[in-house]
């Protein structure tokens, strides 16, 4: 009887999502014909692509392959009396990154517009989409604005200055052209808002697999919308490790475009990212092409990434699934960044199902744009970030039902995510010694506690041997250049001389940043070189309300929540690795000397975050809100900020 | 009966807390704070030297009208915080006064009432009179204008029917305990408008009769805070939440108005005349500080009336999240230190949070009166409430707008959020959720969170000067 009810029902089911699936599919169509309105309605004669004369140049002359540069400064003018301008494309041959500006009069107007145009060395043709009737436009040059000020000497600098720069072409392209990226966007946000909204009463009591699933969209939107160069900290370090482990087993062979995206070169600058479709288009063209001509001849050795390793397997999978496909490279460098993404998604999401407290604090926070951003790019953070919350999760587990015993799989899980995710950044190992607050009753005898314990205290002196000994025994004469005059062996001695002023300079350092490092839009805001600290009302906000609805306690009583003594403890190992973040950034990324501590990153304090506001919140400040509002209106909420950073920052360089 | 005795003691622990908190919290600001870092207080400390004077039986100002201070007392210090000026300041704080002479300090008196002045000129009297030197006697005048503040808010805690909270939470803004360890005069005049909120709900919800003695300190309070700032005018209208029942008869009910009217006016009047005929006078005054341009006057607007409407509704709609982070003490010194947004986010996040009602506050409370004890404000008195908050940002608009804001501007000049401090209370016992409530009393974990957002404002702010 039941039987038969359901099937009509899943039937009709199944017709609705089809249907809404058909609706979603067309909207990104739509929304795409929507946002190209103006060229669609031109007459015949304004479409297509026009060759345009500049009226008007400035230090430009003439030759037979174009304009020619000749002055420090140029600018060419181009009149239009009023003529729709969809995408202008200006070509030109410079051997290195182009800054341009364009200023723009719309019909009508007297006063212009700005455009500042960052050009990566790889694009030949500049390309900005107006979509207006335009009375005039004119592009300037600026030699000096062009010099790259990346502390190269003196006389490179000059030499630059000297590269030739000719405008070979300029037109005018009418058209309606499908953008892609922008119909992938529309498709995911609306997928997204559509799960959120229909499943809301499902996530109420799958949080996990919700959020799973929210990441996901966010995490492929990111990476469908990033360009295949460095756009997080450090990518090109941490696609370089990946791209060594993805060889692992034979030997690492690399070729000249390869070497020049391991390094924040001109071709990988971050700064000059594509700043459309036609721009993204001409970038993956020129990558491709040199992936495949570019012949194999640098070696890099057997070279695995040390005792980073592990934090680059799902990214190097990635990669060597790419090859395997024989993709493009772009699509290979895409594959990374995927491989990573699903791995880190999975990871938080199984911390999300085993955490007994702060389900919808982590989800939350888990959709927040950096911390998704880290999971869809190269970077070992969102490994180390995932891991940590799996294993304090598995500890809360353990330790929020003291009736059960602890068994070997659970604890093994708990010890070596904490292990594991803190293999590329050793100094938040301490986390693990968490351990030692489980109490006796939860181990069947004396001799299984002290095994556990004793494995977890082994692992912490081992990881924490693998960076202190060097310092402390070979400190380095040259640390991290970008920090200036930097050195461990001259910091050290510094430090000792005055131990009280370093102490002040740390506590100093350490409050000044704490709120914003803990809660604020430096932390959970950013996202690398394409956005910085954004949404700084609205993050804290959103934080402090996940904080204070949140459940801290377990069991039915809910009694079982972190008493006194182990939010101490568990303060005191946060405080220990943030002292040690900052005395390790003071030792390797700060010149000898300076009175304050430079180099250290909200970022890193992700990691800790979610112990933290376990510990600092009170039990007694509980908002009571029932879980069919609070973890669809969290995951709901995490994505709508990440989604205003996409736009923001992302979506805007693919129009 | 046993709820009577109860009563007393909870009472007694909330004032106390109160006057505790403050106190500590101010004299820790106006450590790191060090004199004439707040905003005009070197002004501050030449009207209430100004006074001092005059309680001394001295001399008050030269010929040039510069107030006379002692040769010492005449150093300038530096408005910004470093190590330079920390080192100034503490290095002479046990310093005593060797002047031989009086001379003309840099400032000339402000035009605002003395007797907005008189806890500072007091302490100042007291450090002079003791031979100290200029810190010490500065720090005193402080001291002595925060004790008022500390008396004044622990008073209101402890008059306050209920949202003890909303009282104590905005005491412990960072903008507020800057300017109350301050020599500055809204120290009174935050003080005595919490205390004057806090008393009208006393008799409004507590009070079984209004007699006489009542009456008396209304007046007192209205006749002291009003001729502070006059922007504050409209808090008298709160007068009205008190049931006409509680006076005996309608003729005691209208004498008692008229009486209080008559203080509050009467203090307006006989302080701040001068100033009143300014705005009167339909001049088009000069903006100074604009270059000369020409600014608003009451002829101007009254002959455009809704251009100065459109400025008004114009500056609220543009200026409200400035307000805001300036009130709560995103803004400190001479507005250069800025504290963390996530900390102003938390001030106003824990703030909503400590003030809603605990359950069964209504309970706790004895006497007939229980039943009106519904957590909070009655709907009525709510939106008269907020009328009178809404009444006084726009007289601080106007007020601004005659006497600081240029014809071509759009939007009112010169409004800080620190204004509005004053009616910050009322505003969050009239928006006091009915639907949230505290299943216990969290006092301790209210004031835990205030005091750590302080401290981290402190090092937020010692740590922007490494």
């Amino acid at each position: 009887m039941t039987e038969s009810h359901k099937k009509p029902l899943n039937k009709r089911r199944m017709w609705n999502i089809l249907l809404a699936a058909a609706a979603i599919l067309l909207a990104g169509l739509g929304a795409d014909l929507f946002w190209q309105r103006e060229t669609l309605g031109l007459k015949p004669e304004e479409k297509g692509v026009f060759a345009l004369e500049a009226a008007e140049t400035d230090g430009f002359v003439k030759t037979e392959d174009g304009w020619e540069l000749r002055a420090d400064t140029g600018s060419l003018t181009v009149e239009r009396n009023g003529q729709f301008t969809g995408r202008l494309s200006l070509s030109y041959s410079y051997a290195e990154r182009m800054d341009i500006r364009w200023f723009v009069w719309l019909h009508g107007e007297s006063k212009p517009f700005e455009i500042e145009d960052h050009n990566s060395a790889l694009i030949k043709t500049t390309v900005e989409r107006l979509d207006a009737r335009v009375d005039r436009i004119q592009i300037v040059w600026d030699r000096e604005e062009m010099t790259p000020k990346d502390g190269k000497d003196e006389e490179a600098d000059q030499e630059e200055e000297t590269l030739p720069l000719v405008v070979t072409g300029l037109s005018c392209v009418n058209g309606y052209e499908m953008n892609w990226h922008r119909i992938v966007f529309v498709w995911l946000v609306l997928s997204l808002t559509a799960f959120l909204w229909r499943g809301r009463r499902w996530i109420a009591s799958h949080l996990a697999e919700g959020y799973l699933i929210a990441v996901l969209h966010l995490g492929i939107l990111m990476i469908v919308l990033a360009p295949a160069n460095k756009v997080s900290w450090d990518e090109e370090v941490h696609f370089f490790h990946a791209y060594c482990v993805s060889w692992f087993g034979t030997e690492v062979k690399t070729n000249d475009i390869l070497e020049k995206l391991f390094v924040a070169d001109k071709e990988n600058y971050p700064y000059n990212l594509p700043a459309n479709r036609d721009e993204r288009f001409q970038m993956n063209e020129e990558l491709n092409r040199r992936m495949n001509e570019d012949a194999f001849v640098y070696s890099r050795g057997h070279a695995l990434a040390g005792i980073y390793t592990p934090a680059y397997i799902p990214q190097a999978v990635g990669l060597r699934l790419g090859y395997l496909l024989h993709l493009p490279f772009t699509m290979v460098y895409e594959m990374g960044r995927l491989f990573q993404l699903l791995f880190c998604a999975s990871v938080l999401a199984w911390a999300i199902h085993v955490i007994p407290v702060g389900k919808g604090i982590l989800a939350g926070i888990g959709l927040l744009p950096t911390p998704v951003f880290l999971m869809s790019t190269y970077s070992y953070d969102a490994f180390l970030f995932c891991l940590f919350a799996l294993g304090f999760a598995w500890f809360l587990k353990e330790y929020m039902n003291p009736e059960k015993p602890v068994e070997w799989p659970g604890f093994l899980v708990l010890v070596f995510s904490f292990a594991v995710g803190s293999m590329p950044k050793a100094i938040y190992i301490p986390l693990i010694l968490v351990v030692l607050l489980l109490p006796q009753k939860k181990f069947k005898e004396r001799r299984q506690e002290a095994a556990m314990k004793g494995l977890a205290v082994c692992l912490f002196l081992v990881l924490m041997a693998s960076f202190v000994l060097p310092t402390a025994l070979s400190p380095a004469e040259t640390n991290d250049l970008r920090g200036g005059n930097t050195s461990e062996a001259g910091q050290i001695p510094y430090i000792l001389s005055d131990i009280p002023r370093f102490l002040r300079m740390l506590i100093l350092s350490v409050g000044r940043t704490f709120p914003a490092y803990t809660l604020g839009a430096e932390v959970f805001g950013g996202m690398g070189h394409v956005g910085l600290e954004m949404m700084r009302t609205a993050i804290p906000v959103l934080v402090f309300f996940l904080i204070f609805t949140d459940e801290k306690k377990s069991g039915r009583a809910q009694r079982a929540g972190l008493n006194a003594p182990a939010r101490a403890w568990i303060l005191l190992l946060c405080a220990g690795v943030i002292g040690m973040v900052w005395l390790a950034m003071y030792l390797a990324f700060t010149p000898v000397g300076y009175d304050q501590i430079n180099g250290v990153q909200a970022r890193y304090y992700i990691p800790l975050l979610l112990p933290l506001y376990l510990c600092l919140c009170p039990d007694q400040v509980k908002l009571r809100m029932d879980r069919n509002v609070l973890y669809p209106f969290a995951l709901t909420a995490g994505a709508a900020v990440t989604l205003a950073a996409v736009v923001q920052t992302l979506l805007t360089r693919c129009g | 009966m046993p709820g009577g005795k109860q009563h007393k003691i909870r009472i007694g622990k909330w004032e106390t807390v109160a006057f505790v908190c403050i106190l500590f919290w101010g004299i820790i600001y106006s450590l790191v704070f060090i004199p004439f870092s707040a905003p005009d207080e070197s002004a501050h400390f030449a009207t209430a030297y100004q006074l001092s004077n005059q309680i001394l039986g001295q001399e008050a100002v030269n010929e040039e009208g510069l107030v006379l201070v002692r040769e010492e007392d005449a150093v300038l210090l530096s408005y910004t915080l470093d190590d330079e000026s920390y080192e100034q300041v503490f290095g002479r704080f046990f310093e005593r006064d060797h002047s031989e002479e009086r001379i003309g300090y840099g400032h000339r008196p402000m035009d605002v009432s003395r007797h907005a002045y008189l806890p500072q000129a007091l302490g100042i009297t007291a450090g002079r009179l003791f031979g100290l030197g200029q810190i010490a006697v500065i720090y005193l005048g402080r001291l002595f204008n925060l004790l008022f503040f500390a008396v004044c808010a622990a008073l209101a805690v402890r008059l306050a029917p209920f949202g003890r909270m909303a009282f104590l939470g905005v005491c412990l803004f960072p903008m507020t305990l800057e300017l109350v360890s301050s020599l500055s005069y809204d120290a009174m005049a935050i003080g005595l408008a919490m205390l004057f909120t806090a008393y009208v709900l006393h008799l409004a919800y507590e009070a079984e009769a209004v007699k006489k003695r009542e009456i008396m300190i209304l007046g007192l309070l209205l006749g002291f805070l009003a001729p502070c700032k006059m922007i504050y005018i409209p808090l008298a209208g709160l007068c009205f939440l008190i049931p006409r029942k509680k006076f005996g008869s309608g003729k005691s009910y209208g004498l008692a108005a008229a009486a209080v009217a008559f203080c509050m006016a009467a203090g307006v009047v006989w302080i701040n005349l001068d100033k009143i005929l300014v705005y009167f006078g339909g001049t088009e005054e000069a903006v100074e500080w604009a270059g000369g341009v020409q600014g608003y006057s009451i002829s101007y607007v009254l002959a455009h009336p809704l251009d100065g409407l459109f400025v008004i509704v114009n500056t609220m709609v543009r200026r409200f999240p400035f307000y805001i982070h300036s009130m709560t003490g995103g803004l400190l010194g001479w507005m250069q230190y800025e504290t963390d947004e996530v900390l102003i986010v938390f001030f106003l996040f824990w703030t909503f949070l400590a003030v809603q009602p605990e359950k069964g506050e209504e309970e706790k409370r004895p006497g007939e009166h229980a039943q009106i004890f519904s957590r909070s404000m009655l709907f009525a008195h709510r939106a008269v409430s907020l009328l009178l908050c809404l009444f006084t940002v726009t007289a601080a608009l106007l007020v601004m707008l005659l006497s600081w804001t240029p014809l071509d501007s759009a939007v009112v000049e010169g409004v800080q959020g620190r204004y509005f401090l004053p009616v910050v209370p009322l505003a969050l016992l009239a928006i006091r959720s009915r639907r949230i409530w505290w299943e216990e009393s969290m006092c301790g974990i209210w004031i835990g969170g205030y005091s750590a957002a302080n401290l981290l404002v402190i090092l937020n702010i010692l740590g922007e000067l490494q």
